[in-house]
């Protein structure tokens, strides 16, 4: 961006330039995240396919179609963060800001109706250490990654709300709702492999 | 600065927003395991190429966000799935 760049020669030129220090650490933060759940599904597929009692059918104890609808609420939400992104990239904040709040109402609807799924499974007899299905690592990854899943939607909802309350008259107030979006679309992205290999496969 | 790639519009997000949404009721309707695995990684790639602007990186970006994360998943992939089906 600064003048300074155009003169000097491309070996001192910063190996990310391009890339503002924020988003760069989002970034990293987030390949340290991706790698926490790639440990908890790789568990998971360690448990299931080691299990001697067959994997309990999900489809008779869970609502698909409820889950499905929570999968289309994220990818909606990721879609107005997306557009907020790019509103605050054309400066066009009011716009932004009301996308941020859409997108963090959508993450609330979402984590409510995570809520009723885990009281339904609860009410149903699950538990961390056992369930009426007979195979207790079923319930136990359930609850660590769906659990884990929802604590960060939890913190994105927080994330967008503060970016919207208090970074929209900063001068970077671009950079700071595309720090926050990355957050957000890599719940989303969490969310399509717990969706997947939890509830489809 | 410069990309090859034109830049996305509000249109673009919702094309890809369509498009995450029919591969997931496919997901549903399709139960065979290699559309599942198939779908979730075409979806992950729309997600991090469209709406995180990866396709519009540096190439150092790109490399240093997904060189870890492939290299892990393939070691955890190669070396539980056979044995957790040894058990």
């Amino acid at each position: 961006m600064s003048t300074v760049h155009t003169h000097t020669v491309s070996a001192t030129e910063a190996p990310f330039y391009g890339a503002e220090w924020r988003k760069l650490m989002m970034w990293l933060f987030l390949v340290t995240d991706a790698l926490l759940f790639a440990g908890f599904l790789g568990g998971y597929a360690f448990a299931r396919l080691a299990s001697d009692t067959p994997w309990p059918d999900r489809e008779a104890i869970f609502s698909l179609n409820f889950i499905t609808a929570m999968t289309f609420l994220l990818i909606t939400s990721s879609t107005t963060m997306a557009s907020a992104v790019l509103a605050a990239r054309n400066r066009d904040l009011g716009k932004a800001k009301l996308l941020l709040l859409v997108t963090a109402l959508m993450g609330l609807v979402f984590l409510g109706m995570q809520a009723v799924e885990w009281t339904h499974f609860i009410g149903d007899g699950a538990r961390l250490d056992g369930n009426p299905w007979g195979v207790p690592a079923f319930s136990a990854y359930f609850f660590l990654i769906t659990g884990f899943h929802g604590t960060h939607v939890l913190i994105g909802v927080l994330v967008l709300v503060l970016t919207a309350a208090r970074s929209m008259k900063r001068e970077n107030a671009s950079e700071m709702v595309e720090v926050g979006g990355l957050y957000w679309h890599f719940v989303d992205l969490v969310w399509v492999f717990v969706f997947g290999c939890f509830y489809l496969v | 600065m410069t990309t090859t790639h034109a830049s996305p519009t509000y249109k673009t997000y919702w094309v890809i927003w369509f498009i995450l949404l029919a591969l997931t009721v496919a997901m549903v309707f399709v139960g065979a395991k290699p559309i599942l695995i198939g779908g979730m990684l075409v979806k992950a790639s729309l997600i991090t190429l469209v709406y995180m602007h990866l396709a519009h990186e540096k190439k150092n970006l790109i490399w240093t966000v997904m060189l870890g994360i492939f290299l892990t998943s393939a070691v955890l992939v190669v070396l539980m799935i056979p044995d957790g089906k040894a058990m």
